[in-house]
C-alpha cells in the first residue's frame, strides 16, 4: 500500500516507516500538518494516511477536516495519546475513518490499515485476506505473492505495482497513476520506468504475467476477461 | 582513474623492468645476494673437498693394496727357496722378473750373519736392502712399507723365513714410480677440476641469486610505496581533523571566558561545537570505512540488490537536501538485479546524488539514470553545475581531493569511498563532463543475470555516446 505517515516525533516516525517498509508498503512521511496537506494535494495516490493528532503547526483534526473539505477521500487512521470518548468522537467526526490510541501494537496498526484498504472494494472480495485474480494471489498478511501454488520473489517495487493492479482489477491505469501509486513522492521518476518495471514484473510472473494487458497509448490493465 | 588499496604485481612469470629500491633496501639486497653466493660456493667447495679426498684416498688404498699383494706373490718363491734349499740348488730368484704379475720387482736375502744376496744382473740402488725394514721384520716377523731410495719411490716387503743356517730375511722391492705418477695426476685433476667447479658454481650462483631476488625486490618496493601512501593518508586525515577540532576548542575557550554571558551567546558557541562534532563524526566514519577497506577487513555482504529501485529510494531520501538547494532530482530507473551489499550500494548512490545536488545551481536538475545493457548495470548521475576541470579528472577519486575554490564542506572522502565501493563490487567508475552542461559520473557494475528487457538499437547508441565524452 502507498501510505503517508504524519508524525512529528522523529523516533516513532522512523520506526513506523521502517516497519511498514519491511512489510513492503511504500511509505511517505511528513513532520507537520502543512507538509501532509502539501503531499496529499500533489496528486500522489495514497491508500491511507496515518495521522497523529498532536502536530506542531495544526492539529491532526484540522488536517483531516481540510482534506475532506478538499474532497480528498483517502482513508485516514488517526493516532492519539488521549483516550477519552470526546477525543475519539472529535477525530471520527473530523473525517478520520479509524482511530488508534498510543501506545499501540504494530500488528494492530497493520491490520487496521488493511481493513481500511478493503473498504473501497466490492463486498464479495472482503472475505479473504488476499487479493486474487486467476492464478495470481497476493497475501496481504504475509506480504507474499503466489502464482498457482508456488511463491514468486518480487522486489518491493514489483510488489507495490502488483498490489496496485490487484486493488484496481479490470481498470486501465495510466503510467502516471502507476507512478503515483508505486513510486515515492519527491523524485521525478520518468514514466518510461513504469514500462520497464511492468515488463519485468510480467516476466517474473511467467504465464500469469499475460494477465497484465498493455492498453496502447494509455497504460496497463490487470484483467482475466 | 580510481584510487584503491595497492595490490602486488605478479612477478613469478614476468621478469619485467628491474625494480628500483632505495639505498637501504639496495644494501640489504646486496648483502643477501652475497650470502647466497658465498653459501653456494662454500657448499660446493666443501662437497668437492670431501669427494676429492675420498676419491684420492680410495685410489691410493687400492693401488697400495694391489702393490702389496704383488709383493707377497713375489716373496713366495723366495720363501720356498729358503725353506727347501738343498745343497747344490740354483741361485735364489732375486732378480727382476718380467711378464708375470710380479713384474718389476726384485729381492734380497739377508742372512743371519748380515750377508746379502741380491739381484745379480744389475746393480740395485744404494740403500737397499732397506735396513729399517729388515730390522722390523726380524723383530715382528714381517714388515711392509713405502719408502724412498735415492729419491725413487719404492715399496718393500720384508719377511722372515727359516733356513738351514738360521733366519733369513727376504726383502722384496717394488718400483712405485708409475703408481706415484698416477696418484699425482689424479691429485692434479681433482684439485684443478675442483677449483674450476667451485668457480663455476659461484658464478652461476651469483647469476641466479640476482634473478631469484627480483620478486623480493619488487615486493619490497611495493611495500615501501604502500607504506608511503598510508603515511600520506594518515597525514591528510590528521590535517582534516585538526580544523574542526580547532573550532571546538575555540568555542570551548570562548565559553570559559564568557561564562557570565547570556544564554544566546552560549547557544551560538554550543551550536558550533555540535556542528563540528557532527562533521568530525562523519570524517571519522568515512576514514574508518576506507581504512578497513584498505586492510581488507571491510565485510561486504552479497545479497540480491535491485539497482533501479535502490537508486530511486536513495534519491528520494535526498529530496529534502535537494529542495534546500532549489534543485530537482529526476530518476530514470530500470530493473537491474545484481549481487551486492545493499547498505554500501545505497551509500554509493547517496554520495553521487548528494555530490550532484551540491554542485548544481538553484533551479538546476540532477539526472539519475539506471540501465541494464550487455550484462552490465550502468548508473549515471549528471548535474548542471560547473563540471570538472580536465586536469583534475584523473584525481577526482583521490582521498581528500577537492576542486580548487571548493568550499570545505563534507569530508573530502565521498568520491574516494564511492570508488572503493564500486571496485569492491567488481565494477568501474568514471568521471567526465557533459558538453554544455555539468559533470557526469558513470558506474558500471556486473549484472546478476540477463535482464528481462531486450537491448535495443537506441540503447547501443546511448552507450556509444557515453564512451566518447568520458575520461578515466
Amino acid at each position: 500500500m502507498h501510505l503517508l505517515i504524519v508524525e512529528d516525533e522523529a523516533r516513532l516516525r522512523a520506526l513506523l516507516k521502517r516497519l511498514l517498509t519491511e512489510d513492503r508498503h511504500l511509505v511517505e512521511t511528513a513532520t507537520t500538518g502543512e507538509e501532509a496537506l502539501e503531499i496529499c494535494a500533489s496528486g500522489l495516490r495514497l491508500d491511507a494516511v496515518v495521522l497523529d493528532i498532536g502536530l506542531p503547526d495544526v492539529s491532526g483534526l484540522e488536517v483531516a477536516s481540510r482534506l475532506r473539505a478538499d474532497g480528498n477521500e483517502v482513508a485516514i487512521l488517526m493516532l492519539t495519546a488521549r483516550d477519552t470518548v470526546g477525543d475519539r468522537v472529535n477525530g471520527l467526526d473530523a473525517g478520520a475513518d479509524d482511530y488508534l490510541v498510543k501506545p499501540f501494537a504494530f500488528e494492530e496498526l497493520s491490520a487496521r490499515l488493511r481493513a481500511l484498504a478493503r473498504r473501497g472494494v466490492a463486498p464479495s472480495r472482503r472475505r479473504t485476506p488476499s487479493l486474487e485474480m486467476g492464478p495470481l494471489s497476493l497475501d496481504e498478511t504475509l506480504r507474499t505473492v503466489r502464482v498457482e501454488d508456488h511463491e514468486v520473489e518480487l522486489s518491493p517495487r514489483e510488489f507495490s505495482l502488483l498490489e496496485c493492479f490487484l486493488r484496481h482489477p479490470h481498470q486501465t491505469l495510466t503510467r502516471d497513476q502507476l507512478l503515483d501509486h508505486a513510486w515515492p513522492y519527491g523524485v521525478a521518476v520518468t514514466p518510461n520506468a513504469v514500462d520497464a518495471y511492468v515488463h519485468y514484473l510480467r516476466d517474473k510472473l511467467g504465464e500469469a504475467g499475460s494477465l497484465i494487458r498493455t492498453v496502447r497509448g494509455v497504460g496497463y490493465r490487470l484483467t482475466d476477461a | 582513474m580510481s584510487a584503491g588499496p595497492w595490490r602486488p604485481a605478479e612477478t613469478e612469470s614476468q621478469l619485467g623492468p628491474e625494480p628500483v629500491e632505495d639505498a637501504a633496501e639496495a644494501r640489504l639486497i646486496r648483502h643477501v645476494r652475497w650470502r647466497l653466493v658465498a653459501w653456494s660456493g662454500g657448499t660446493t667447495l666443501v662437497v668437492l673437498l670431501l669427494l676429492g679426498t675420498a676419491i684420492y684416498a680410495a685410489t691410493a688404498n687400492s693401488l697400495t693394496a694391489a702393490g702389496r699383494a704383488q709383493l707377497q706373490e713375489r716373496a713366495r718363491p723366495l720363501r720356498d727357496f729358503v725353506s727347501t734349499t738343498r745343497r747344490g740348488g740354483g741361485p735364489p730368484p732375486t732378480d727382476l722378473t718380467f711378464g708375470a704379475t710380479d713384474a718389476g720387482t726384485f729381492a734380497f736375502l739377508v742372512a743371519a750373519d748380515g750377508s746379502v744376496f741380491g739381484p745379480r744382473r744389475f746393480d740395485p740402488p744404494a740403500g737397499l736392502p732397506d735396513p729399517a725394514s729388515v730390522e722390523a721384520a726380524r723383530a715382528g716377523g714381517s714388515d711392509v712399507r713405502e719408502t724412498r731410495v735415492q729419491g725413487i719411490p719404492v715399496r718393500v716387503l720384508s719377511t722372515v723365513a727359516l733356513g738351514r743356517f738360521g733366519d733369513v730375511v727376504i726383502q722384496v722391492v717394488q718400483d712405485r714410480v708409475a703408481e706415484q705418477r698416477t696418484l699425482n695426476v689424479l691429485l692434479l685433476v681433482l684439485v684443478g677440476g675442483g677449483v674450476a667447479a667451485v668457480l663455476v658454481a659461484t658464478g652461476v650462483g651469483a647469476l641466479y641469486a640476482r634473478r631469484a631476488l627480483v620478486p623480493i625486490r619488487t615486493s619490497l618496493v611495493a611495500q615501501r610505496q604502500a607504506l608511503r601512501r598510508q603515511r600520506e593518508f594518515a597525514a591528510d586525515a590528521s590535517h582534516e581533523l585538526r580544523t574542526p577540532l580547532a573550532v571546538v576548542r575555540g568555542s570551548v575557550e570562548h565559553l570559559r571566558r564568557h561564562a557570565d554571558r547570556p544564554v544566546a551567546d552560549v547557544a551560538t558557541a554550543l551550536d558550533d561545537i555540535d556542528a563540528e562534532a557532527v562533521h568530525l563524526t562523519s570524517i571519522v566514519e568515512d576514514l574508518l570505512l576506507l581504512a578497513r577497506s584498505d586492510s581488507g577487513a571491510l565485510d561486504m555482504t552479497r545479497l540480491a540488490v535491485e539497482l533501479g529501485d535502490l537508486t530511486v529510494d536513495a534519491s528520494s531520501a535526498l529530496v529534502t537536501v535537494a529542495n534546500a538547494h532549489g534543485v530537482r532530482i529526476e530518476v530514470d530507473p530500470a530493473p537491474c538485479p545484481m549481487l551486492g551489499d545493499p547498505e554500501r550500494m545505497r551509500q554509493l548512490v547517496t554520495i553521487l546524488v548528494d555530490n550532484a545536488i551540491k554542485h548544481s545551481p538553484p533551479g538546476g536538475t540532477v539526472r539519475v539514470n539506471v540501465r541494464a545493457e550487455g550484462g552490465a548495470a550502468t548508473l549515471v548521475v549528471q548535474d548542471e553545475g560547473p563540471g570538472i576541470q580536465e586536469a583534475d579528472l584523473p584525481r577526482v577519486f583521490d582521498r581528500f581531493w577537492r576542486a580548487s575554490g571548493e568550499p570545505t564542506g563534507g569530508t573530502g572522502l565521498g568520491l574516494a569511498i564511492a570508488s572503493t565501493v564500486v571496485e569492491r563490487h567488481g565494477g568501474r567508475i568514471t568521471a567526465g563532463n557533459v558538453p554544455r552542461a555539468g559533470a557526469r559520473f558513470t558506474v558500471i557494475l556486473p549484472l546478476l543475470s540477463a535482464p528481462a528487457l531486450p537491448s535495443s538499437p537506441a540503447a547501443s547508441a546511448r552507450l556509444a555516446e557515453r564512451g566518447g565524452s568520458e575520461r578515466h
